[in-house]
């Protein structure tokens, strides 16, 4: 029997709802702001269907295939329906079953093309997932995280009218920068590649162009790798060892492999720049992140990161890597101007006369961190739950639910609360 | 032992060799209801599984005919969009053509004297 004074019921749905992954933290973002509203007296019922999780709540059910869902009640009951979508998974087929008064909506994270995939198993779910993708036509509302998956789905011939962009917050909540300037740290600049060690991602590009700058005598970075060996490519970590052997000694390179929240935000705090050499993109939250922590970014020109890096980066062609130690080169050569290091003596202030290249023009440390925070604007918490709020509505009053007025009233008046802000 | 207690013994094994036969049929009965009880779970268990394998084909031979449905409807638009195109190009030359023999015709009367509309032919 339906409790009448429910406002909402609520299924969402991800292939898996873990830890340290991307489609996970759009989930669990989602779950926070759905919280939220139920401190502020909302009743929204909640269930998380997923094949595998690695977290523990009583409202996450793990379901092994799509029969095993059609058994639950909190499936048939929902009144909306919210789907990750980025790689092929069985519960994803569910949209077929499910009546066309209860509304969907799917967010869109994108799929590695399988052309990039090295691992067999990997490759079959990306194809599957290219085939699956039409699914969405099932979609009332399709959120899609970047304005690069807004163009994929176009591609497919979705209806604008369903279609709307939802930048994803950063997972890691970094403190405010304590920088005084660019590379204002005694020794090397600190370039740092972040995200899984397979082919897509360029990993070896970026090797090739260090060790190419280090062969010809460029001592004035470093490079640290942070990636699970887990979800790496054989090829790409044989490679990395070959580096390492070379290089790691004389502290030119350093990997890590295990990798703590605080280690991540440490990281990205003491980081000069991240380097994301990818061939393929679908939103790249590691650049939100870095931006946050003060970190300049080195990107290619792959999918979404041109939009992502809001051209306060410097850009090189997807696989280019000779304009990717280029641009290695002419980023340490800025912040670092002489032969040799520059050995700031610790705590010194340094660095604030560097202008670094963006797409705005040259820009100094204080122009690019004001810029660089509006930026970071539409990717913040706040544009994140906004955007969800008025999807959530969307979704009640065109639910069986309808949009109750106590809900109405709770979702305008957050609404206005962040508008304030 | 009492003589209470050694008639008893008697009585009870005496009862036994008598419900023997009938005790004996009575468990053969419960183990073949067990057996065959024990067939019919292990039928409906191979069943659900069945159903639970069709459910995952069926959908999943909805999603692969959506979107083969949605791509065969996106190439007729673009064919039927290239029809058109060409249509019109081809309306275009043929109009072309008339304004260019309609021009020339009044160059000709013109130049012959006639005084005729040559759209009047």
């Amino acid at each position: 029997m339906n409790d009448p004074g429910v406002d909402l019921r609520l299924a969402l749905y991800s292939g898996i709802y873990v830890h340290h992954d991307a489609v996970s933290n759009s989930l669990r973002s989602k779950l926070k702001v759905l919280e939220g509203l139920h401190a502020r007296g909302a009743r929204i019922e909640t269930t998380v269907f997923t094949h595998a999780s690695d977290y523990r709540a009583p409202y996450i059910r793990g379901v092994a295939s799509v029969a095993d869902l059609l058994r639950h009640d909190a499936f048939w009951s929902a009144d909306a329906h919210v789907f990750e979508f980025g790689m092929s998974y069985e519960l994803f087929d569910s949209v077929f079953v499910i009546g066309p008064d209860r509304p969907i909506m799917v967010v869109e994270h994108n799929t590695t093309p399988p052309e990039l995939v090295d691992d067999p198993v990997v490759k079959l779910g990306c194809e599957a997932a290219l085939v699956q993708r039409h699914n969405l036509s099932k979609a009332f509302r399709v959120a899609c995280d970047s304005e690069f998956n807004l163009a994929l789905d176009r591609s497919i011939g979705l209806p604008e009218d369903r279609l709307s962009v939802l930048h994803l917050p950063p997972a890691h909540r970094t403190a405010p920068s304590a920088r005084t300037g660019f590379g204002d740290h005694p020794g090397p600049v600190r370039l740092l590649y972040l995200g899984r060690l397979v082919r897509a991602k360029g990993v070896v590009d970026l090797l090739e162009a260090s060790q190419h700058l280090w062969d010809q005598g460029e001592d004035r970075f470093e490079l640290t790798l942070a990636g699970n060996p887990r979800f790496s490519d054989d090829s790409v970590l044989r490679e990395l060892d070959r580096c390492t052997e070379r290089f790691a000694r004389e502290g030119k390179v350093h990997v890590v492999s295990s990798l703590s929240d605080r280690d991540l935000v440490g990281l990205l705090a003491s980081a000069d720049a991240l380097v994301i050499p990818s061939y393929h993109e679908g939103y790249c939250v590691p650049v939100i992140e870095a931006m946050s922590a003060g970190c300049y970014v080195i990107a290619s020109d792959a999918g979404n990161l041109p939009n992502i890096t809001g051209g306060l980066g410097t850009s090189f062609p997807a696989g280019d890597v000779p304009r990717l130690a280029a641009a290695i080169g002419d980023f340490a050569t800025r912040l670092r101007p002489g032969d040799r290091p520059r050995p700031l003596p610790a705590g010194a202030a340094g660095g604030g006369e560097v202008r670094v290249l963006t797409r705005h023009g040259e820009l100094d440390f204080a122009t690019w961190t004001a810029t660089v925070a509006r930026h970071l604007e539409d990717y913040s918490e706040e544009a994140f739950e906004r955007g969800f709020l008025g999807l959530l509505g969307q979704l009640a009053a065109a639910s069986p639910a309808g949009l109750s007025r106590r809900l109405g009233d709770l979702l305008s008046e957050r609404l206005g609360e962040l508008e304030r802000t | 032992m009492s003589v209470e207690e050694r008639l008893r013994r008697v009585l009870r094994s005496w009862l036994k060799r008598l419900l023997q036969p009938f005790t004996s049929r009575l468990y053969a009965r419960i183990d073949n209801r067990m057996a065959e009880l024990k067939r019919q779970v292990s039928e409906l268990s191979t069943l659900r599984g069945d159903i639970e394998r069709t459910v995952t084909t069926v959908l999943k031979a909805l999603s692969n005919q959506n979107a083969s449905s949605r791509l065969q409807a996106r190439e007729l638009e673009a064919q039927r969009a290239g029809l058109l195109d060409e249509i019109a190009r081809q309306v275009e030359i043929a109009r072309k053509e008339i304004l260019e023999e309609v021009t020339q015709t009044r160059a000709t009367e013109a130049r012959d004297g006639v005084e005729t509309n040559a759209l009047d032919r």
